[in-house]
């Protein structure tokens, strides 16, 4: 019977303390919550596998990526130092032709120029001989018509015909 | 007649006194919470122990309760919802545990000197406190984001409106105790009334009844804790 118990103690009776309807209530409890717990923290840790293997794949991607850019880098530094090399080469052919193109205008520079001053001296020459000439037959020009008379020009024509008809 | 009465007795408004300094206290109440702090102390402590990147078993659980909290939190109060989720997740998680607690655990099986043990929160002063706690946390929240113009809210969206969200602050921690206190206490009361008075079998449904409006109680208390939360930090 239901008492109000003056004191601590254990209420033995299996009816009054509901033990046997919890008895029932209790395994179902467990059961259907354990099921329902663990299926749905077995999809959680799924969820959580899954997440961790995809970012695992994205990682190793990511490597493999960050593999092949190096493996491109170091290809295009190779490249870069081939350019490097090459230029530098076509720099060293371009300045060796350069010079030498230099020395061969720079000869034919002086040998033109040696040509100007013979062309110049020979124009020089000519010049003064041809001056010189005109000086000597102005200065026959004027001995002969200071010293020429009649009897003197006569003589001349003669010899002059007769050198011409002996040359005949 | 007296042996019927005496089968159709059920205890009620009886408590076993504890008095400190001039208070006197419920102490199967107190008893109880004790013992529900140390249900869900030693959860975390033992499921937390050895933490594994991939949870195994305890720890996939606790961070499933974790996770289910904070969506509620999240729901509820918004942006900065994780300042709020530890006290929205102990509100939850002790009411839960508490109604729980008092649904599933024999607690007749032993004798106090007054009163009985069951759940914490079938007693009115476990939830005004938890409600009083609720008015504090959001007064708290309102008044840490906004300062004074906190207050500006009862004269929105008219002045008219004032005393109605006066009116508000009082009824908010008065329904919230109220509804849970009433919940809980009229669980135990039809189940421990048909226990008297048809011992087996017809319980039985009923507990299972009382199990899912426990879980729901508990459920609405820590959404509307984080609602209220939400509600004092929106802006205007």
């Amino acid at each position: 019977m239901v008492s109000l118990a003056e004191g601590f103690g254990f209420n033995t009776n299996i009816l009054e303390t509901n033990v046997l309807n919890l008895a029932v209530v209790l395994p179902i409890v467990f059961t259907l919550g354990r099921d329902t717990l663990t299926s749905m923290l077995d999809t959680r840790r799924e969820k959580i596998l899954g997440s961790l293997r995809s970012a695992d794949d994205r990682f190793k991607q990511a490597q493999l990526e960050l593999d092949t850019a190096k493996a491109e880098l170091a290809t295009a530094n190779d490249k870069v130092k081939d350019i490097k090399s090459e230029g530098r080469k076509t720099l060293e052919a371009l300045t060796a032709e350069q010079s030498s193109r230099m020395a061969e205008v720079a000869t034919r520079f002086a040998g033109l120029k040696d040509e100007t001053i013979r062309l110049e001296e020979e124009k020089a020459i000519a010049q003064f001989r041809k001056q010189l000439v005109n000086v000597a037959f102005e200065k026959a020009i004027v001995g002969i018509q200071s010293q020429m008379n009649a009897s003197l020009h006569r003589k001349y024509i003669d010899a002059k015909i007769s050198l011409m008809t002996s040359r005949l | 007649m007296n042996f019927l009465y005496d089968i159709s007795a059920v205890e009620i408004g009886q408590h076993f006194y504890w008095s400190l300094g001039g208070f006197q206290m419920h102490g199967q109440v107190l008893i109880n919470s004790w013992i529900v702090l140390g249900l869900i102390i030693a959860f975390a402590v033992t499921t937390t122990r050895d933490l594994k990147p991939v949870p195994e078993g305890g720890q996939n659980l606790a961070e499933f309760v974790v996770e289910y909290i904070r969506d509620i939190a999240k729901t509820q109060v918004g942006h900065d919802y994780l300042e709020w989720t530890p006290f929205i997740g102990t509100l939850f998680l002790f009411i839960f545990v508490s109604n729980w607690s008092g649904a599933l655990i024999p607690w007749k099986l032993i004798e106090l000197p007054h009163g009985e043990l069951g759940a914490p929160t079938n007693d009115i002063n476990t939830t005004v406190a938890l409600a009083l706690l609720t008015s504090l946390t959001y007064f708290y929240a309102g008044l840490k984001k906004k300062g004074l113009e906190y207050f500006g809210k009862y004269v929105q969206p008219t002045p008219i409106l004032l005393p109605i969200n006066v009116l508000e602050d009082f009824t908010k921690p008065l329904s919230l105790s109220f509804r849970l206190f009433g919940n809980i206490l009229a669980d135990e009361l039809v189940v421990a009334v048909l226990v008297s008075l048809v011992p087996l079998v017809i319980p039985i449904p009923l507990i299972f009844l009382g199990l899912f409006t426990s879980g729901i109680q508990a459920l609405i208390f820590a959404t509307l804790a984080g609602a209220y939360i939400g509600e004092a930090l929106e802006g205007h």
